[in-house]
């Protein structure tokens, strides 16, 4: 492997792991907040972002 | 603490408050701001920053690898910060925050060593040296966090959980300080330079791009940590809530 591919592997993993994660922090307060609104807790299920 | 084992079907003052969602406006700009950053940073580092003189294009690797190590040990050090606090406090609060601290640390330091890899293997001609302590040293640090989140996950009595979770998260922050100074105490057994940003050895433009990449490193930790506290504070309020419910029905059957 060239330089440049060692640079943009180590470009590619980092965005692509921090990207995964921060989808991942959407889905389980997604999640967790359907559960809230269907237990019927007042305000847990307030408008989300 | 409220939770398992009180036997009040009522739920306790102070049951709803907290974030009643993940994100807020503060969020969303920050994210924003953090993406901006972002793309001036890898414009900067991968268009702009001339290639280093020794280390070729490979130099560019720093701007992602350096940040995700401080930040990993900024990370866990909240955890070890949060674990004194509850320790001492015993405050629900700064459990969830060293709980959350625990996860974003544990993606960071495992960016570090991967990242890591990836430069040390054009620059040192291995991926991995056993024998180098830098590594060996990030490699403990990195299970000692996946450890403490196992804790919290082997389940039980939320206080014990939280007290089992602290002690291992004050153990493992020791190791951020011999991880850091390794490459000073045990120079003749790494293959890790020293650090480049104390000694002054990197060019202005350089020096420039790490700084915006530790500004941008620090409003992402910023943003999976309030978010990650967010989910925990939520969690934390279900089970409670379920157990209330559960209260509620067994004891409307023995009053049935």
């Amino acid at each position: 492997m060239s330089h440049a591919a060692f640079v943009l592997s180590a470009w590619g993993v980092t965005v692509a792991a921090i990207a995964v994660y921060t989808v991942s922090l959407r889905l389980r307060g997604q999640r967790l907040l359907r559960r809230a609104r269907d237990g019927r807790i007042d305000g847990a299920g307030a408008d989300e972002e | 603490m409220s939770r398992a084992g009180t036997g009040n079907p009522k739920p306790p003052a102070g049951y709803l408050d907290g974030p009643a969602r993940t994100g807020s406006r503060f969020t969303f700009w920050l994210g924003a701001a953090t993406l901006a950053g972002f793309a001036g940073m890898a414009a900067l580092g991968l268009l702009v920053v001339p290639a280093d003189d020794v280390q070729g294009d490979t130099v560019r690797i720093i701007f992602v690898h350096v940040p995700s190590a401080l930040g990993a040990y900024a990370a866990f050090g909240l955890t070890a910060l949060g674990s004194v606090m509850w320790l001492w406090r015993r405050s629900e609060w700064w459990d969830i925050t060293a709980h959350a601290g625990a996860e974003v640390a544990v993606l960071l330091c495992g960016l570090t060593l991967v990242t890591g890899m990836l430069w040390g293997r054009p620059t040192w001609g291995t991926y991995w040296e056993w024998g180098d302590v830098r590594l060996v040293t990030t490699l403990i640090l990195f299970l000692v966090m996946v450890g403490y989140l196992s804790v919290r996950a082997l389940g039980g009595d939320a206080g014990s959980v939280a007290t089992r979770a602290a002690v291992v998260g004050l153990a493992g922050a020791v190791n951020i300080g011999i991880v850091n100074r390794s490459v000073n105490w045990w120079a003749n057994r790494t293959l890790h330079q020293q650090s480049s940003l104390t000694e002054g050895k990197l060019e202005d433009l350089t020096l420039l791009t790490l700084v915006l990449a530790f500004v941008v490193a620090a409003m992402a930790i910023w943003w999976m940590v309030m978010h990650r506290f967010r989910i925990g504070w939520l969690e934390r309020q279900l089970a409670d809530r379920d157990i209330h419910q559960a209260v509620r029905a067994r004891r409307a059957e023995a009053g049935r």
